[in-house]
């Protein structure tokens, strides 16, 4: 007990060693594997090193199929912040009493299955769905739009299912920010788009950004929505890794697959972390 | 009179009592042991299982004491485990679906079976061993049609050729690669074609052209139920009889189809683990599940064909289940290997 009094850090040392054990080793484990030669069903490392893997990826396909995954999670991303700091804004302004019953309704549909779901979504979005049947019946168009089983639908079920994410990461930036400062915006005449623009959303920043890295990263990594909500074309990175892995065997490849889907998903978060470091750090010299 | 005094426990007594509960709990617990012994095996989720232990596994450990642990899961995880964990099981027998059962055969997986082992593999048609190459055996077959929606289906569908019919268009669902009934489509389309298993290419231009008509690549029976039920798709080009026979039994206008080309063959088999403890009593499980008997509770119950040739079906399972000289087999150890370059190819030019 002592020792841990004198050294603050061995505290840390069980949930290192989880992360280590249960996450980095794991991954050390894929990443080695997609450096050795693929062999169909073969999981064991071994010390024969080769690029192969990789080499394979330099192909258009590929490349494509990797941007489809970056722009389906970037605008997963961009609409689930606009409404996640939208819906905590409402939230942060509703009374106490309230509160907490809508954060529940926020939070309602990661109480649902993802098959439920995607059956509502049918229901909606269908052919045969209430949207089509409603802007029949008014005239609007004459045959069904086809909504369901697109990339569009996929960004729905996406911000559907990570919007509370993002709704909570900004909530708590919201409870954060002292109500006087607002106040005191206004009391010195600026209007209310000012003041949320100029002081609201720079201390929001925080929140936002942890909101963007949840939702990315899980954006970038989903199988399953893409899978149920997407059309005949609507195959991702993830589609192509689950394939790799239980389909083909071929896990080497796959292994490499995940590399890729890591690095990209870790660059782009630093980026725009660093980007929106530097962007609150300029802000705070400014003050 | 209850005491107004805390109990109070120094945090360290506390950690360490939590702690040695949690090693109590977690690591000396003895394992579940019955009087004769138990094995590890694998089941489908859902009905299969409810169906599956009710007609097998049920009388089995009643009339053995032995206990039969199944493991959920899917047929890919279950071989990767076997084929990992192979020199210390962690499956003692795997039931598995095609194409896993075909791999488990080529990785070697499972014991030779022997009439002296299975005295009820006498009973068993060849076709239900050989193709396993002795060292698997069939626990029940069922077919591969087509399931369609009688009323949105601008004429009833009777061939696979039906499926290119643009009437179709946008409303076909199919399976999407490495998925139950994929590698169907893909050799029945190049047998349509010209073509067969040494020669798939004429599937690719086939499945191009059908394109323009599928509206979703389905993943699980579930998604052939959505599509079906809600009308997003009006026919399945490839899917078991099991999905549209629980939209008929619930009262939707589904009718599936044995095209006139012939249907193709699904089925399940026993692998007994090469390296497992307990092949005594796996032995003894496998021979059971073979009995006349329990072949015509599990047929029955699950809607299949027995691979028991002695086993007699219920009219209403003979109904929805065909005859074996009305589905098509193939060599499956042809196409396995080909697997990696049929799904790049499908990735390339069908999908995505």
């Amino acid at each position: 007990m002592s020792a841990l009094r004198r050294s603050p850090a061995l505290l840390m040392l069980p949930a290192c060693l989880l992360v280590t054990g249960c996450l980095l080793l794991p991954i050390a484990y894929l990443i080695g594997l997609s450096f050795n030669p693929p062999v169909v069903g073969e999981v064991e490392l071994t010390t024969t090193l080769t690029l192969r893997n990789y080499a394979r990826l330099l192909d258009w396909f590929y490349a494509s199929v990797l941007l489809k995954t970056l722009w389906v999670s970037i605008v997963t991303t961009a609409i689930s912040a606009v409404l996640g700091i939208a819906l905590a804004l409402s939230l942060w302004r509703t009374p106490a009493q309230w509160r907490g019953l809508l954060v529940v309704v926020v939070l309602a549909p990661l109480l649902v299955s993802i098959v439920a779901r995607t059956f509502g979504w049918m229901l909606l979005l269908g052919d045969a769905g209430i949207i089509n049947n409603a802007l029949i019946g008014l005239g609007v168009i004459r045959e069904p739009l086809h909504m369901m089983f697109t990339q569009g639908a996929v960004i729905v079920g996406l911000v559907h299912v990570f919007l509370p994410f993002m709704v909570l990461s900004v909530l708590a930036a919201f409870d954060r920010i002292d109500p006087a400062i607002p106040e005191a915006a206004d009391t010195l005449g600026a209007g209310p788009f000012t003041i949320f623009w100029q002081v609201i959303l720079p201390l929001l920043n925080p929140g936002v950004a942890a909101g963007v890295t949840i939702v990315f990263s899980l954006a970038m990594s989903s199988y399953v929505t893409p899978a149920l909500m997407g059309g005949s074309s609507a195959g991702v990175l993830t589609t192509l890794v689950y394939q790799q892995l239980v389909v083909t065997y071929d896990w080497h490849f796959g292994a490499a697959l995940v590399a890729v889907l890591l690095a990209t998903t870790l660059v782009i978060l630093g980026s725009v972390l660093y980007a929106n470091a530097v962007r609150t750090a300029r802000w705070m010299g400014r003050r | 009179m209850p005491s107004n005094k805390t109990l109070r426990v120094p945090r360290r007594h506390f950690i360490a009592g939590a702690a040695a509960a949690t090693t109590l709990t977690i690591g000396v617990t003895p394992p579940a042991r019955t009087q004769g012994g138990s094995f590890v095996s694998t089941v489908f989720g859902g009905v299969y299982e409810r169906e599956y232990r009710r007609a097998i596994i049920e009388p089995f450990e009643r009339e053995t004491g032995i206990r039969a642990q199944l493991k959920l899961g899917s047929p890919a995880e279950w071989l990767t485990s076997s084929m990992v964990n192979r020199r210390n099981p962690e499956i003692d027998v795997l039931l598995l679906p095609y194409p896993d059962n075909i791999r488990a055969v080529q990785e070697n997986i499972g014991l030779e079976l022997t009439k002296a082992d299975i005295p009820n593999l006498a009973d068993v048609a060849p076709i239900w061993i050989d193709q396993w190459r002795g060292q698997a055996v069939g626990l029940d077959y069922v077919s591969y049609g087509i399931a369609y929606r009688e009323d949105l289906v601008p004429k009833p569908i009777t061939s696979w050729r039906d499926l290119w019919d643009p009437a179709l268009r946008g409303k076909v669902t199919l399976p999407a690669i490495g998925i139950f009934g994929s590698w169907e489509l893909i050799v029945l389309t190049a047998r349509l074609h010209g073509g067969n298993e040494d020669n798939l290419a004429p599937a690719f231009a086939a499945v191009k052209e059908l394109r323009g008509n599928v509206r979703q690549f389905f993943r699980s029976g579930v998604d052939i139920t959505n599509l079906l039920s809600s009308g997003e798709a009006w026919a399945v080009g490839m899917t078991t009889h099991i999905a549209p026979y629980a939209l008929i039994d619930a009262g939707k206008p589904v009718k599936y189809v044995i095209p006139s080309e012939g249907g193709m063959v699904g089925a399940v088999s026993y692998h007994i683990a090469r390296n497992t403890r307990n092949a005594e009593l796996c032995k003894r499980f496998v021979n059971f599940a073979l009995s006349k008997p329990i072949q015509e509770a599990v047929c029955n119950g699950l809607v299949a064909g027995p691979t028991n040739s002695r086993a007699e079906i219920s009219a209403a399972t003979r109904e929805r289940v065909p005859t074996i000289d009305r589905l098509q087999l193939f060599d499956w150890y042809k196409v396995i290997p080909q697997m990696p370059a049929l799904t790049e190819r499908w990735n390339r030019e069908v999908a995505f």
